[in-house]
């Protein structure tokens, strides 16, 4: 590394910071999950509606 | 009570009305704990509440003979339900989003509805007294009388979205159902959004479509850059930089390291 001259100094400081630069756009992304459990009377059908059509079924 | 019989030996003339009110309370304070305890079991032991019965119908048959209106034929084996028609799955609904996005790059948005392991219908708990009955209730199967449509929508303010609007998908037994949405910040800061998942029942046999607002999920989405980069360009330039950056020091480097090693083979062989 002694003889090294500046232009090759300079040549690695561009290398690493690309690096840090191509890692950095090239990481993946942190993906968050959430699960959430639906019991069949969340899917329900509304209240309202299942009473207005029984009624006009039976009149 | 001690009152009255004060009162009585004192002949007094207030001690029997004194003794009233005294029973009047105690009458009052009967009734108000009776009323607690019965609300208090009413909330332990929800039961479900059939909408029309045969009791119904002999309450209500009076009022409606009386009236010019058609009579109520329905007999107790008719087949209206009593319970509203529902889904027998059980399901999953699992959003799956980005924390973190670099400025300008897109990120996927996912939101499925996957079945349940355990799959069908679970009977549900009647409690009779102190012991618990576990009765299976037969839950009308809703794909048999109406066409289920799963609505999402993805809101997510500063940040672009594609598709906008509402995604519509019909739900079929035992398939899965997915959402999905690219998005694209175009400026650093934290984006908070909401996914709405609605289901339309619309009815086999015509008549009024139904709404039900199954979920809405709140997400969090933070943009970021690197010295002010976005993902495109550090990319673009940490390419190019690595390639000159190479070009000018690696021969240097690998002289380097080539030195070195054999340096370190000589002592060894020493």
């Amino acid at each position: 590394m002694r003889g090294m001259k500046l232009h090759h100094w300079l040549g690695f400081i561009l290398l690493v910071l690309s690096l840090i630069l191509l890692i950095w756009g090239l990481w993946p992304e942190d993906l968050s999950v959430r699960v959430v459990p639906i019991s069949p009377t969340e899917m329900q059908l509304p209240f309202r509606h299942f009473f207005e059509n029984s009624f006009s079924l039976w009149i | 009570m001690l009152t009255y019989k004060r009162c009585i030996k004192s002949k007094c003339r207030g001690g029997k009305a004194v003794y009233r009110l005294w029973l009047v309370i105690i009458g009052l304070l009967i009734l108000t704990l009776g009323c607690t305890v019965s609300l208090y079991q009413e909330e332990v032991a929800p039961q479900v509440v059939p909408l029309f019965t045969a009791t119904w119908a002999s309450t209500m048959e009076p009022a409606l003979t009386s009236t010019p209106l058609p009579a109520l034929t329905f007999t107790p084996e008719s087949t209206v339900p009593s319970i509203p028609p529902a889904i027998p799955e059980k399901r999953l609904l699992i959003v799956e989003w980005p924390k973190r996005v670099r400025v300008g790059d897109s990120a996927l948005v996912r939101l499925s509805l996957e079945m349940d392991d355990q799959g069908t219908l679970t009977p549900t708990a009647f409690v009779e007294g102190e012991a618990l009955e576990l009765t299976p209730v037969e839950i009308p199967n809703l794909y048999e009388t109406h066409r289920v449509i799963a609505q999402a929508r993805l809101d997510l303010a500063g940040v672009q979205v594609a598709p906008e609007g509402v995604m519509s998908e019909q739900l079929l037994p035992g398939m899965p159902t997915m959402f999905i949405w690219s998005v694209q910040p175009t400026e650093v800061g934290d984006f908070l959004g909401t996914i709405w998942l609605h289901l339309v029942f619309i009815p086999n046999e015509g008549g009024s479509d139904s709404r039900l607002m199954l979920s809405a999920q709140n997400i969090d989405i933070r943009a970021v850059d690197l010295l002010g980069l976005g993902g495109r360009s550090a990319r673009i330039l940490g390419a190019v930089g690595s390639v000159l950056g190479g070009l000018i020091s690696l021969d240097n480097l690998l002289q380097w390291g080539f030195s070195l090693l054999k340096k370190r083979m000589k002592k060894g062989a020493r």
